[in-house]
């Protein structure tokens, strides 16, 4: 061990003294994942507003059900999971309600959309990511965004190994058959040089 | 996996919206909220504890003070 990380504690030291109640330990928790857990929440919402009350719902619940937290899984992991769990409620409650998610697609701030590369093929994407089940589109984000391994996007959506897999092919297979239909997939081009290589097909 | 798939996977990538820049002052705003709502829940305190119940055929407090 280096002198750095003997000084720097680690997620499972924290969440043990917050588990006594220590705010400094949960507020350090809060400032590691907090980034981490609002470009979570874009991906799904892709609003900023609504993103924020996620993650500000998700800690608070954190908190108050950190005694439940039995360590078998990373801290992080389990964030994520009540980060996910929370911004499928919201979206639920935003469908019932006023916002259509369809519609959130056309509110982007006109930087962020100017700031899109092959804006058009992206844009159908994402509308296509939006019908989703949401247990494919979490597996799809999860795995595409965060690159996480199937067993730990099986921990955050609370299932099997297998199950999580399954829900990655379904989504990226509808997403391929909508593109196939359209052709402009086929038309697409990668523009830069990127680290985009047939190494992550095995990924 | 095949090329259109690799092909989507790219487009996702190199399209995310959580890669948007977030504005410092609205983290340190989230931040502030976020630690305000976890100073209210910690200082609801958990209920107090009730006393032990007397054993069951034991005789009311008030009988036992006549003895």
């Amino acid at each position: 061990m280096t002198q750095l990380e003997g000084k720097i504690p680690t997620d499972s030291q924290l969440v043990e003294r917050a588990k006594l109640r220590s705010l400094s330990a949960f507020s350090e928790l809060v400032q590691r994942h907090q980034r981490g857990l609002i470009r979570l929440s874009l991906r799904f919402v892709r609003d900023l507003s609504l993103a924020e009350d996620i993650v500000q719902d998700s800690l608070i619940k954190a908190f108050e059900k950190l005694h439940t937290f039995e360590g078998r899984s990373s801290f992080k992991s389990w964030i994520y999971q009540i980060t996910v769990n929370t911004a499928k409620n919201k979206l639920r409650a935003e469908r019932s309600g006023q916002v259509e998610l369809r519609d959130m697609d056309f509110a982007l701030p006109a930087e962020a959309e100017s700031a899109l590369i092959h804006g058009a093929v992206a844009g159908m994407l994402q509308k296509e990511i939006a019908l989703l089940p949401f247990r494919q589109r979490t597996a799809l984000i999860l795995r595409v965004y965060e690159d996480l391994s199937f067993n730990e996007i099986a921990e955050i959506m609370d299932c099997p190994y297998d199950t999580a897999k399954a829900n990655y092919r379904h989504a990226l297979l509808k997403l391929k058959t909508a593109f196939e239909h359209q052709g402009d997939l086929r038309n697409w081009t990668p523009q830069q040089s990127t680290e985009w290589t047939l190494a992550e097909a095995e990924g | 996996m095949s090329y259109a798939e690799l092909k989507i996977r790219h487009i996702l990538k190199s399209n995310d919206p959580g890669a948007a820049e977030i504005p410092p002052e609205r983290e340190q705003n989230l931040f502030a909220k976020i630690l305000i709502g976890i100073s209210q829940t910690s200082m609801e305190l958990p209920a107090k504890p009730r006393a032990p119940r007397p054993p069951v055929g034991s005789p009311p407090k008030s009988a036992r003070a006549m003895f």
